[in-house]
């Protein structure tokens, strides 16, 4: 069991990284803020029941996420609609081939990534579903392994996988299309046959 | 091992490569973690440009969505919890 008393001193570190993710999962400044005040209220509250020794910042997380799924995801805005249809197929440097690739050199994702702005990442990932964007968010802003997400989010690996996929070649299109507004990569092929599901 | 071998021609489409690119973006990849798996999707060069790709999009995740806390949020969770232990010693003291 952990001291209460120690609770600031060892849960205090985690604060920025609380928020990032808040702000991601609320959209708003505000929000965030109230909801990782309510984390560390509900963690100092629980903080005797959790085990020395284990994961503190997957147990911070894991309240941060019930405390936005419980508290504020019902207020919410809704995201701008995102169309998941046609993610399974996407990769990236297949859709940059061909004439795109002679636009742009030989390194035509290097290209992409590094003039994509971070706004507009930001704007990528918040405009996903939320299981979706939770999920990325914990393993590609956050770098939390598969197995502590599973943890964190009480579901099977097999679902944060399922996750993990559609949210990621998601974002890829939203790249992709940013790509397309500004004439480096070519419109989808209407006439190209979908590619069974990939990781 | 080649693309013949574990892609049958459609990169990223078998059961190996899709575990082996999975593997490397678990968690936080190092250098060394990503260099292992290039090696081991060996000369599928399309399976090895998906990797590249989806690393370096995780990175570019990772650097853009990252902020810092206000201070005025830190000095009031602090306030509040330094409030709330205050509580919890009176509830005690009775």
């Amino acid at each position: 069991m952990a001291d209460q008393a120690k609770f600031a001193e060892q849960a205090m570190v985690y604060m920025d990284q609380l928020y990032s993710a808040a702000r991601r999962m609320t959209r708003n400044t505000a929000d965030a803020e109230d909801l990782v005040q309510e984390t560390y209220l509900r963690a100092y509250r629980g903080f005797g029941n959790f085990q020395e020794g284990t994961n503190l910042r997957a147990w911070l997380f894991r309240i941060l996420t019930n405390a936005f799924i419980n508290s504020y995801r019902s207020k919410q805005r809704k995201p701008k609609s995102v169309d998941l249809a046609g993610v399974e197929d996407l990769y990236l440097h297949q859709r940059l081939g061909g004439d795109t690739k002679a636009k742009l050199g030989a390194s035509a994702e290097e290209v992409l990534m590094e003039t994509i702005t971070e706004s507009e990442i930001v704007d990528a990932l918040e405009s996903l579903p939320e299981e979706y964007r939770i999920a990325v968010l914990l393993a590609d802003v956050e770098g939390f392994a598969y197995k502590e997400i599973a943890e964190i989010l009480d579901v099977p690996m097999g679902t944060v996988m399922s996750r993990l996929h559609r949210g990621r070649k998601t974002l890829q299109k939203r790249l992709l299309e940013f790509g397309q507004t500004r004439g480096w990569v070519d419109p989808p092929d209407p006439d190209r046959a979908p590619a069974p599901a990939g990781i | 091992m080649g693309s013949e071998q574990h892609c049958l021609g459609v990169p990223n489409q078998c059961d190996l490569s899709r575990q082996l690119i999975a593997r490397a973006l678990d968690g936080q990849p190092t250098l060394e973690s990503i260099s292992q798996v290039r090696l081991e999707l060996a000369n599928c060069l399309p399976c090895v440009q998906i990797l590249d790709v989806e690393v370096r999009f995780k990175l570019a995740m990772g650097q853009a969505c990252r902020e810092s806390a206000p201070a005025s949020l830190q000095i009031r969770i602090t306030e509040t919890l330094q409030r709330v232990v205050l509580d919890d010693l009176d509830i005690q003291d009775f």
